[in-house]
């Protein structure tokens, strides 16, 4: 459970977003991460953004989550 | 047009004619060319440049600028605009109480308002509408007549004087309020929970509240409809906000011209009922489409409401006031009724929203009657008469291909006659009759035999094209990309079912065809037996059961599904799975509703699709996933399989040692992903440089992510269905490009590989 | 079984076993590098890294799994709690099955008391608006990648006035296991791994402790094989200089100071307590617990029949998560103990060692 999943943020309004992975788009609270920004992307743990990182990173662990059989199993 | 020449000083006369509109300018050089240039952005939103044609001719000396009557005959290329949603300047004059449309439900102007659904013949012209017997008052013919006006030959102009009449009537027919009251009696309806038949543009709607539990429910059971999810009309954009998570790309569907359903995720925690979408995690939202509609919203307590199409289950909607009192007598409290004819039947369009931009899911309101582009010209008009389920019609002329609106399921009479409307109407507008008539390859539909019969008294020829190649040919023809005589393409087709040439159901194609339509099918989903036949569609509970009939017996009592099923009931049906003589499917569709039996989100379809759905929308909540390492592609085979029974297999391991449904469900539709992705590199020979993906699964987000992820190449484009919709309401589109393939090309379908039985067509 | 190659680029993982091999051929014993993070374990073990690690260094898996550090007397509660009618417990998925006293609380559910499985706390937050007139109880079990969340949930529901939000907090930090660790001469650990997403949020000062303190070599790494081998070969590249610092080789995504606003979010709602960590004992201010502020949504002061805890018999989950035993000592490992039947928290949660060894490690070709 200490795993966060980079998602990337597509709109925000004041306390939350909504960022999007691979089709599929959910709501997430920047309360952790007010100055995140649209285009960022964002660490997402249980609902919410804990950190930005850059695209590279995100792309790596996205990666590692598609293709590893059992490498974690997410909440 | 008149605006644009008076401005430019520019002399003479437009005319609204079959052909299309013919307009005459003459004064100074540079400012015709100005007007040529300035043209297309000059027109008003509605209007569709489809082209131009430009010519010199002799000056008339005339001196000034005249709009003459249309004329009347045989049309080569002219259309009548789609129906579209109230437009922001009638909205404003609607809101503005010096206004002498202050509040009117029938406001309109040329940019906005019915039109397809209120016209009975071409040219479009008032008197050939169902306005026709609302002579215009004074002012409004003024307004008609005044060249600046916003209301210029605006054909379904009218006012609270000379306009339609509002109404409500109770069920017996008792006429219960009119005029100004009509509206104060429907909201204070809705206000206390009844459910309204409201007369909207396209044809009735049932509306309700959408907060309460005890209202939708008992929307729910008069009308039938135990789980299919409900559309909801709110009231503004913020509204919509609030409700489910939007893209640009779906606030600008949203507030367009054609005002669609937009399908998109639900915010946790909206104050909707539960009972609107149960299951699943997306909400369908719509703003107002008409004045009527914004009129129930204006003094209303209430920010949403359900709207539903105004039938019983999945009968056509209701078009006349007694029709609808008769019919929908049984499910609504109150029916608030006017008297301008619904001449067409037009349901609302629906798109669901991913994060590449919108799908189309149902094709109607708005985009009828936009024509879609054919792969070539078609030498004679095809008529195609689409498949069974979601059923529309389309009729192929010149280069363009005019798809019907969205007909529905062929199960009723009610709904065969609709399509043979949708048939009458398309070829009495385009002045064409199919001289080649397109039918599913499937024996028993109802298209197909009406659209034999039709063929026979016509004298007209018809082919069967099988139902997945129609599909495919609809994503190729949707991007232009159907192979060229000498070229190929590949698609790969995931539904729930369509007669197979070799006679079992199939849903999970890899195909690969050329322009001359040899079609070669090059892999599918390992099949397995629908025990029960029919009752297996209806209850995947035993499709699941049939693809673990290998597994112990004992396991399948572990199972989430033996909660539904009992597990007296589950043994009996494996026992059955062993014996022969069950219908054979390899649905894609079929398989995710096994899935989503197996883990206990639906046993039953309550409505088409569901448990897919379901499945996806379980799946959703954890996605992305790691596909499971346990299953792989067997090594060998003729046609080479998808493993269903290994896919669902460990599922259904995993489901029994205690995995989270929306683990399993994520690790299943990654895992179809993986398999489907090596599958695809075993089989597809390495030259072809086009993979259209299409078939009703492909409204599945994650499938239209991860599959193209997978699947694109340095050499190969991956093609998804986006304006045309990927389940049934696109087969017909499919059929009419095959069928002006057909004749453009002088070829035949012609399958072989794989499948095998002769294309069966009656030439005459 | 997915194999180094498969998950990362070869040639950098060879290249990286190459240095490792060298290096360790220079370290003057056999030393022991603990990972206390769920998904480094996962991913470890998915990738067979630590047979392809050469024989003087051995990589052993510490409490880094919240559920499995859990105490059976805070499930007992949670259990309790669930039984009562008028309280909604909301929980993470992976609790749902760990056993109590009394049974899991998925057999709670089964017998019909209202568990419900939520994504985050916000949901639960959700739940509580909906159903003024229950008393929902969310199950704040987690690490500091967890605890804002729920703090920040809490802070939600007081602005918007959901009174009937309680927390029933299990939150442990990560310090406090990792000094009694260090300090712990049966244990004897020569170098940390330390978790990655923590490090978000607490920065990777945080873990500055253990070479300044305890004079053990730390590292931050990722989560790809190359990352963690990356870790283990600084790590021996620190024992055999003499040195004891931190490295944060996870920089792209952790700070020195980590996530400020989360840390002061925390800081609002939760006070430092001390713990009980299953295996380990009692570890003083290493739990945290709500502030007197917010008591009234402390879900430990309800008043509820609570049980003896005790152990299942011949459960060693407290020496596996020490690392004194690997879990194919335990001896009911794979026999009376496995995923489909656990009976202690390593093996029910997904991120414990014993699950994770179960799943990977079991099979005779299992890494290549």
């Amino acid at each position: 459970m200490c795993l966060a999943v980079p998602m990337r943020l597509e709109t925000r309004d004041e306390l939350s977003g909504i960022a999007e992975i691979d089709g599929v788009r959910r709501e997430v609270s920047l309360m952790l991460v007010p100055e995140a920004q649209a285009g960022d992307w964002v660490l997402v743990h249980a609902g919410y953004a804990i950190g930005t990182v850059d695209e590279a990173e995100a792309q790596e662990t996205l990666a590692l989550l598609r293709q590893a059989a059992e490498l974690s199993e997410l909440p | 047009m008149h605006r644009l020449a008076t401005s430019l000083a520019l002399a003479g006369w437009v005319r609204n004619a079959p052909e299309g509109v013919i307009v005459e300018v003459e004064g100074e050089r540079a400012a015709v060319q100005r007007f040529a240039q300035q043209l297309p952005a000059s027109l008003p939103p509605l209007a569709r440049l489809a082209a131009t044609e430009v010519r010199e001719v002799p000056a008339e000396g005339a001196t000034d600028f005249a709009v003459l009557p249309s004329t009347v005959g045989r049309r080569e290329r002219a259309l009548v605009p789609p129906d579209t949603v109230l437009c922001p300047d009638c909205r404003a004059e609607m809101d503005n109480p010096a206004d002498r449309r202050h509040r009117y439900p029938f406001t309109t102007c040329t940019n906005c308002g019915p039109r397809f659904s209120l016209v009975q013949t071409l040219p479009y012209d008032r008197e050939r509408t169902s306005m026709a017997c609302f002579p215009l008052c004074p002012d409004c013919r003024r307004e008609y007549q005044d060249p600046a006006n916003r209301r210029f030959h605006a054909e379904p102009v009218c006012c609270p004087a000379c306009g339609p009449h509002l109404w409500v009537a109770d069920r017996a027919s008792r006429h219960l309020a009119g005029a100004g009251e009509a509206v104060g009696a429907a909201v204070r309806a809705l206000t206390l929970g009844e459910i309204v038949a409201v007369k909207g543009m396209g044809g009735f709607q049932l509306a309700c509240r959408a907060d309460d539990d005890t209202t939708v429910a008992t929307l729910r059971q008069r009308k039938h409809r135990p789980t299919k999810p409900f559309a909801v009309m709110v009231r503004d954009l913020a509204t919509a906000r609030r409700l489910v998570l939007l893209a640009a790309s779906d606030e600008n569907l949203l507030a367009s011209p054609q005002g669609p359903v937009v399908l998109a995720p639900a915010r946790s925690g909206a104050p909707l009922s539960p009972a609107i979408a149960p299951g699943l995690a997306d909400l369908g939202v719509l703003l107002p489409t008409t004045p009527l509609h914004v009129e129930l919203f204006r003094d209303a307590p209430y920010d949403a409401l359900v709207m539903t199409s105004g039938n019983v289950s999945d009968e056509p909607i209701c078009r006349g006031n007694r029709e609808a009192i008769a019919r929908l007598a049984g499910i609504a409290d109150l029916f608030l009724l006017h008297d301008r004819d619904v001449v067409r039947r037009v349901d609302d369009s629906v798109f669901r929203s991913t994060p590449e931009g919108p799908v189309s899911v149902r094709r109607a309101r708005g985009f009828v009657p936009v024509p879609l582009p054919l792969p070539t010209p078609t030498p004679a008009a095809v008529l195609a008469m689409g498949p069974h389920l979601q059923a529309t019609a389309c009729l192929a002329v010149g280069e363009e291909a005019y798809l019907s609106q969205h007909v529905g399921d062929l199960d009723t009479e009610g709904a065969r006659a609709f399509l043979l409307e949708v048939v009458e109407g398309l070829e009495s507008f385009l002045e064409a009759s199919g001289r080649l008539v397109v039918v599913d390859a499937h024996p028993d539909y109802a298209s197909t035999l009406l659209g034999t019969r039709l063929a026979a008294r016509r004298q007209a020829r018809w082919v069967a094209v099988q139902h997945h190649l129609a599909h495919a040919a609809a994503v190729l023809a949707e991007h232009g990309a159907f192979p060229t005589a000498d070229g190929t393409a590949a698609a790969i087709v995931l539904d729930g079912t369509g007669w197979g040439e070799d006679g079992t159901a199939w849903g999970g194609e890899w195909l690969l065809l050329d322009g001359r339509l040899t079609v070669r099918r090059l892999a599918s989903l390992e099949p397995f037996p629908l025990v029960g036949g029919e009752a297996a569609v209806r209850e995947p509970w035993r499709v699941a059961v049939a693809l673990l009939a290998e597994t112990d017996p004992a396991a399948l009592a572990d199972l989430p599904m033996a909660r539904q099923v009992p597990p007296a009931i589950l043994a009996t049906v494996r026992r059955l799975a062993g014996q022969p003589g069950w219908p054979i499917a390899s649905g894609a569709g079929r398989l995710f509703e096994a899935a989503a039996a197996v883990l206990g989100l639906a046993t039953v379809n309550g409505y088409e699709g569901e448990g897919a759905a379901r499945l996806e929308a379980a799946a959703s909540r954890v996605w992305p996933a790691p596909p499971w390492a346990e299953v792989t592609l067997a090594e060998g085979d003729g046609v080479a399989r998808l493993p269903s029974r290994a896919l669902l297999q460990a599922a259904a391991r995993r489901a029994a040692a205690g995995e989270a449904a929306e683990a399993v469900a994520a690790g299943f539709f990654a895992t179809f992903c993986q398999l489907a992705a090596e599958l695809t590199a075993r089989v597809l020979p390495p030259s072809v440089s086009v993979l259209a993906l299409g078939g009703g699964c492909l409204v599945n987000r994650l499938l239209r992510a991860e599959l193209p992820r997978r699947l694109t190449t340095p050499g190969r484009r991956v093609l998804l269905p986006w304006e045309v919709p990927p389940g049934d309401g696109g087969v017909s589109y499919g059929q009419a490009v095959v069928g002006a393939v057909m004749l453009a090309r002088g070829v035949e379908p012609r399958y072989v590989g794989g499948l095998h039985v002769s294309c069966r067509a009656d030439a005459t | 079984m997915i194999t180094a190659q498969q998950l990362a680029d070869p040639a950098a993982v060879r290249g990286l076993l190459g240095h490792i091999d060298a290096i360790a051929r220079r370290l003057p014993r056999r030393v022991t590098f603990m990972e206390v993070c769920g998904t480094h374990t996962n991913a470890i073990a998915a990738a067979g890294l630590r047979r392809l690690l050469p024989p003087q260094i051995r990589l052993i898996s510490g409490p880094g799994c919240p559920v499995c550090v859990t105490p059976v007397g805070y499930l007992d509660r949670a259990e309790a709690l669930a039984r009562r009618d008028d309280v909604t417990i909301c929980t993470f998925g992976d609790l749902l099955r760990v056993p109590s006293s009394h049974g899991s609380l998925e057999q709670a559910r089964a017998r019909g008391a209202d568990v419900r499985v939520v994504y985050s706390p916000r949901d639960a937050v959700a739940v509580a608006r909906a159903a003024p007139q229950r008393t929902v109880v969310f199950l704040g079990v987690g690490f500091e990648t967890t605890v804002p969340t729920v703090a920040a949930a809490l802070l939600e529901a007081e602005r918007d006035g959901v009174a009937n939000f309680l927390v029933l907090s299990g939150h442990k930090t990560m310090p406090g296991p990792l000094r009694a660790l260090a300090g712990d001469d049966d244990v004897a650990v020569d170098g940390f791994i330390c978790p990655g997403h923590v490090s978000v949020i607490t920065g990777s000062r945080a873990f500055s402790f253990l070479p300044e303190e305890f004079g053990t070599p730390a590292v931050v790494a990722g989560f790809t094989p190359t990352d963690v081998l990356r870790g283990v070969l600084a790590l021996a590249r620190q024992l055999v200089d003499g040195r004891a610092e931190l490295e944060n080789l996870y920089g792209r995504v952790v700070s020195p100071e980590g996530n400020l606003t989360a840390q002061a979010l925390v800081a609002r709602t939760f006070a430092p307590a001390d713990a009980t960590w299953r295996g380990l004992g009692a570890i003083p201010g290493s739990g945290l617990e709500l502030r007197q502020e917010f008591a009234a949504r402390d879900a430990a002061r309800l008043e509820v029949p609570l049980p003896e805890p005790e152990e299942p018999a011949g459960c060693r989950c407290g020496d596996v998560l020490k690392g004194l035993i690997d879990p194919t000592d335990c001896p009911l490992f794979a026999a009376a103990c496995t995923p489909e039947a656990p009976v202690g928290a390593c093996m029910v949660s997904a991120e414990g060692a014993c699950a994770a060894w179960y799943r990977h490690e079991r099979s005779p070709g299992a890494a290549q």
